[in-house]
């Protein structure tokens, strides 16, 4: 007893800090999903009346179909563009190290003014694209248009982010086993496809997990762009639950969303988790 | 030993970078090139060419204008200065903790830490606004940092790498000679670690410049943030791009600066997380 066990004492606050604001919202959020609540009143019990509501509707599949597209596109994008660039800039250069940073600005800005800004970018009237072609172009009022530009301002948004953990998990791979492959006269593509990457794979899981959670909470540049349209083709349930319990007034229904969203991010994250256990095991 | 020109990469090589990194800039730089032409010149000018004569307007329409971004500016402040003063002392106690102290129970309560990172934050925004509207808060400059006061996940994973790194033996000394815990955490292990809480300080007050939703649904009126504000100027002047353009560089740049002072050690830092 003594030393080390009065240290815990220094973990007390925080420890209170996620009691109160992360595991006691998880537990608040399933108790108002089976209740109707429209912010002003009372949370009514109502049992199960919002789930049948949200899996009999329509728009909230094509809200999961929404996050899922979203999700398919923004993290594969992710991670192979940061892997595509980590591999150059984990060797030792000068100016490597400023590209780095120059890389990671983006994720420093609020995402709300970067999704302003691609709002401009991208604007019919007024737009810098359409302004330097000199016509209206206008994607971002079409469905697939919207959506492929709500991924490129995200992945635009994360991409030099992660690609410093892709760095670091190359630095760990010893120099000399790719030297060995050199000098076994394997290309350097070759090298980087049969030697690099299984070595990295423990890191593409992380940087996966990584990614997958926040593309799964994912608001800002799609509000500030979108708002969730053209005819719900960004409307992911982020947007949605926002919109639910905010404009429509349902907090019950979004809470049932909610706990849809939390349920989806955990078994997609355990199923990568295991992938990074099993991948360790080689 | 690195041989000579071994790292250096073929010129194709180079060119995807240089690419990448204009590619990563180039959006914030334009946006400022427009938040300083006036509506006029804009509509006259290529959005890429230099302004003839250079204005404030935009910036004055977006501080003084009625959508109260002078307010937002300083309520943001405000709120990140109280975060650097509760979340970030709190946080390296228990990132000290977690990394010197041995205790029952300790793994299992890091790794809950570390599992609330993956939790997304919008999923808790309408349990959070009950527990904060029940207790009277919503509306209040309280209800914009009251669940983050108590710590960060994030910058106690951060610290806790930091802090184990110091040499057992340092910490161990320190003990013999009688130091308190209090003692050797804020007199030895943090002046040692200053440059990751100086990265801890920077992330902090970017999370809650940045921040969005939180301060959009509880803030109401009386407490916009900037994020809050900048997305109203979007509304409000739709279409008046050399205006709202005034906004997104006003809500960017500030933090795009302090990171260029500090962006050698922030890349450090966060990349040592992994390990």
């Amino acid at each position: 007893m003594g030393k080390g066990t009065g240290v815990a004492l220094l973990a007390l606050p925080s420890t209170l800090g996620i009691v109160l604001f992360a595991l006691l919202p998880v537990c608040v959020v399933l108790w108002l999903s089976l209740t109707q609540w429209d912010l002003l009143g009372v949370p009514e019990f109502v049992g199960l009346q919002n789930y049948t509501t949200m899996f009999g509707s329509e728009v909230f599949w094509g809200s999961l179909v929404a996050t899922s597209v979203l999700l398919c596109v923004v993290v594969p994008a992710e991670l192979i563009l940061a892997l595509l660039i980590a591999v150059p800039l984990s060797r030792k250069f000068r100016g490597a190290t400023l590209i780095r940073s120059i890389l990671v600005v983006p994720w420093v800005a609020a995402p709300i003014a970067i999704g302003v800004i691609w709002s401009w970018i991208v604007a019919p009237d007024g737009g810098l694209v359409s302004q330097l072609v000199g016509s209206r172009i206008d994607w971002i009022n079409d469905p697939s248009g919207a959506v492929a530009i709500v991924a490129i301002a995200i992945v635009w948004t994360n991409v030099g982010y992660l690609s410093l953990f892709f760095i670091a998990g190359l630095n760990t791979i010893p120099q000399e086993i790719g030297e060995a492959a050199m000098l076994d006269g394997a290309g350097s593509a070759r090298r980087f496809v049969s030697v690099t990457l299984p070595l990295m794979r423990p890191t593409v899981y992380f940087v996966a997990v990584i990614a997958v959670a926040q593309q799964a909470s994912a608001f800002d540049q799609i509000w500030a762009l979108t708002g969730g349209g053209p005819s719900g083709a960004t409307d992911v349930v982020a947007i949605k639950i926002f919109a639910n319990a905010f404009q429509t007034f349902d907090l019950g229904g979004a809470s049932a969303l909610s706990l849809v969203l939390l349920l989806a991010l955990f078994v997609l994250t355990l199923l990568l988790a295991r992938r990074v256990g099993a991948s360790h095991g080689h | 030993m690195v041989t000579k020109n071994a790292g250096a990469p073929a010129q194709a090589t180079y060119l995807l970078l240089s690419v990448s990194a204009a590619a990563a800039v180039a959006p914030f730089l334009l946006s400022v090139l427009t938040a300083v032409k006036s509506p006029a010149e804009f509509t006259a000018s290529s959005p890429l060419s230099a302004p003839i004569s250079p204005t404030w307007d935009n910036f004055i329409e977006v501080i003084t204008g009625p959508m109260g971004f002078g307010a937002a500016i300083g309520n943001t402040t405000l709120a990140a200065a109280v975060l650097v003063a509760t979340q970030v002392p709190l946080s390296i106690m228990a990132a000290y903790a977690f990394a010197t102290g041995r205790f029952a129970g300790r793994d299992f309560l890091f790794g809950t830490f570390v599992a609330t990172l993956l939790i997304p934050p919008t999923a808790l925004i309408v349990p959070l606004y009950f527990m904060v509207s029940q207790a009277g808060l919503a509306g209040t400059f309280a209800a914009l940092i009251v669940p983050y006061v108590l710590g960060s996940p994030f910058a106690i994973f951060l610290l806790r790498q930091h802090f184990a790194a110091i040499p057992r033996d340092t910490i161990d000394a320190a003990r013999i000679d009688g130091a308190s815990e209090w003692m050797i955490l804020w007199r030895i292990a943090v002046p040692l670690c200053r440059p990751t809480i100086a990265v801890v300080i920077f992330i902090t007050v970017v999370t809650q410049w940045n921040s969005f939703i939180w301060p959009r649904v509880v803030g109401g009126l009386d407490w916009q943030t900037v994020a809050v504000a900048t997305a109203a100027v979007q509304s409000q002047y739709r279409g008046n791009w050399t205006v709202v353009m005034a906004a997104a560089t006003l809500a960017t740049i500030p933090l795009l600066t302090l990171f260029a002072v500090l962006q050698g050690q922030i890349t450090k830092s966060l990349v040592l997380m992994e390990a």
